[in-house]
């Protein structure tokens, strides 16, 4: 009985749909068709950087079957780090939880620094530090008072960002072909780098999808995860693989090659090219909406990991505390805004999102090694699963040779962060091992309920 | 006085609110749990 009671005390709220889960993993990932792709047309050309959209689109949808499946058996916050304690143990979900934590709080932190410097391009008189500030203390309260409330609000403006893309899409007039605005062919330059230039495009073809994963640590708040969980993350990817294809047509036809590789705002400078003051208006608001959805969702992401560590005893147990009334890991939220701030505050975008990006490929194959392990422990029936990921082993290899490719292709521009993320993670390992490895309860890691798996 | 300014010193007093709205919050809790005789939360 007391067990019970201890469980239902130490669980976050179960409140959250489909709807919410997809505005969880829309809203992180799309203010990546708003910015950042577009340096894949720089290093692939036009037809590279459409290609590397799609071969990421590839990536992301063995990622999201692998990782659907395995979360819809585990009903826990933690996502990705939340499998590796049941499949990898103690020191791979240290390293996996914490990668996810890097993951959202550095992609967090580039959302809101952004969201400055956008306001700032408006008039010289305006400073982006206040709006920094105020973004990431104002989502901050959101996420403390509850996931609900947070992620309805992810849904509205999610929406927005999204109607506002379509908003452009139709300005063109890309149906008429008298008329329409949009001129591919003198706009876009093909593959001038060769094959090569695809290998250097996919690190940016992820700026699609970079995020979508981050549905699964919302596993423990779906009022039923089992559905909730496929049909948002499911209905998300093909939202994003949607507008990844529209945001790549809309731009290469209205913005030359040359430029669009170098821009800040593509989208944004597309709008400017209709010449209509209504869209442009539509696409700043459309660019600050998804940067602020994108941190909303990242701060919910990072503290849900942070909290399942504390929870499971690889972190202090101070983390662990859930707020007696609105029932979210509060103390979690609050210690992450310092360090999301501190992060913002260096100023680094390039540097942020490439150690958030290289987090997340690392997460990656893991995942993969993750459902080879998963389908040889509990295989066929031996354990309930709210989605059945089909063609096994074929999607885990796809995500594990896409994954390291990527890595090849960054590896050529950001070879010294890669090094020293790698150097970083190792550090944390050996602090883990060395100090924390002694204090984890093997009890509170693995529930007792969790099936054993076959032959145990 | 330039509006854009005025926008700006609105926002950093709307972030004090913010986090003195969670500061209070917060702190509200930690002594009640102090007071109740820890964590009894975990």
């Amino acid at each position: 009985m007391s067990e019970v009671r201890d469980k239902k005390e130490h669980s976050l709220s179960k409140v959250l749909g489909p709807a919410h889960i997809w505005a969880l993993g829309v809203g992180i990932v799309l203010v990546g068709e708003f910015m950042g792709w577009n340096f894949a047309v720089a290093k692939g050309g036009s037809l590279g950087a459409v290609i590397a959209c799609w071969i990421i689109g590839l990536l992301y949808v063995t990622l999201i079957m692998i990782n659907t499946e395995m979360g819809s058996v585990i009903p826990e916050a933690g996502g990705q780090y939340a499998m590796a304690k049941y499949f990898l143990g103690p020191v791979a979900a240290f390293n996996i939880g914490l990668m996810l934590v890097f993951e959202y709080a550095m992609l967090e932190a580039a959302d809101a620094l952004v969201v400055g410097e956008i306001l700032k391009s408006v008039h010289p008189d305006i400073q982006a530090l206040p709006y920094i500030v105020l973004s990431l203390v104002f989502l901050t309260y959101l996420n403390y008072r509850g996931a609900y409330a947070t992620l309805t609000l992810n849904i509205v403006i999610t929406g927005i960002a999204f109607i506002t893309i379509l908003i452009l899409l139709f300005s063109t007039r890309f149906y008429s072909e008298g008329s329409s605005l949009l001129r591919l062919r003198e706009m876009t330059n093909g593959l001038p780098y060769g094959w090569i230039g695809i290998l250097g495009a996919l690190q940016f073809g992820i700026w699609f999808y970079l995020g979508i994963e981050g549905t699964a640590l919302a596993a423990e708040e779906c009022r039923s995860t089992g559905r909730s969980l496929p049909l948002g993350a499911v209905i998300g990817l093909i939202t994003l693989l949607i507008g990844a294809s529209l945001t790549w047509y809309v731009c290469s036809g209205m913005v030359d090659a040359e430029i669009l590789g170098k821009s800040v705002y593509p989208l944004f400078d597309a709008a400017l090219a209709t010449g209509l003051p209504f869209v442009i208006a539509a696409l700043f608001a459309g660019t600050v909406f998804a940067c602020l959805a994108s941190a909303n969702g990242c701060i919910n992401d990072a503290s849900r990991a942070w909290f399942s560590m504390s929870r499971d005893t690889l972190l202090p147990s101070q983390f662990g505390a859930l707020h007696p009334r609105y029932k979210t890991p509060y103390r979690a939220i609050v210690f992450l805004l310092p360090i999301s701030m501190a992060f913002g505050f260096t100023g680094m975008l390039d540097q942020v999102v490439t150690f958030s990006i290289f987090s997340a490929l690392i997460v990656y194959l893991f995942t993969a090694v993750m459902m080879f392990k998963f389908r040889r422990m509990y295989p066929g029936n031996s354990i309930k699963r709210g989605y059945i990921s089909p063609f096994h082993p074929v999607p885990s290899v796809i995500l594990i040779v896409l994954t390291l490719a990527t890595v090849v292709g960054m590896y050529f521009g950001y070879w010294i962060n890669i090094i020293g993320a790698l150097l970083f993670y190792s550090i944390a390992s050996v602090w883990f091992i060395r100090h924390r490895y002694k204090s984890v309860d093997f009890r509170k890691f693995i529930g007792s309920d969790w099936p054993r798996p076959k032959g145990y | 006085m330039n509006i854009f300014r005025i926008m700006n010193a609105a926002a950093w007093v709307l972030s004090a609110f913010f986090t003195a709205l969670i500061l209070v919050d917060f702190v509200k809790v930690e002594y009640s749990r102090i007071k109740k005789g820890g964590e009894n939360n975990e």
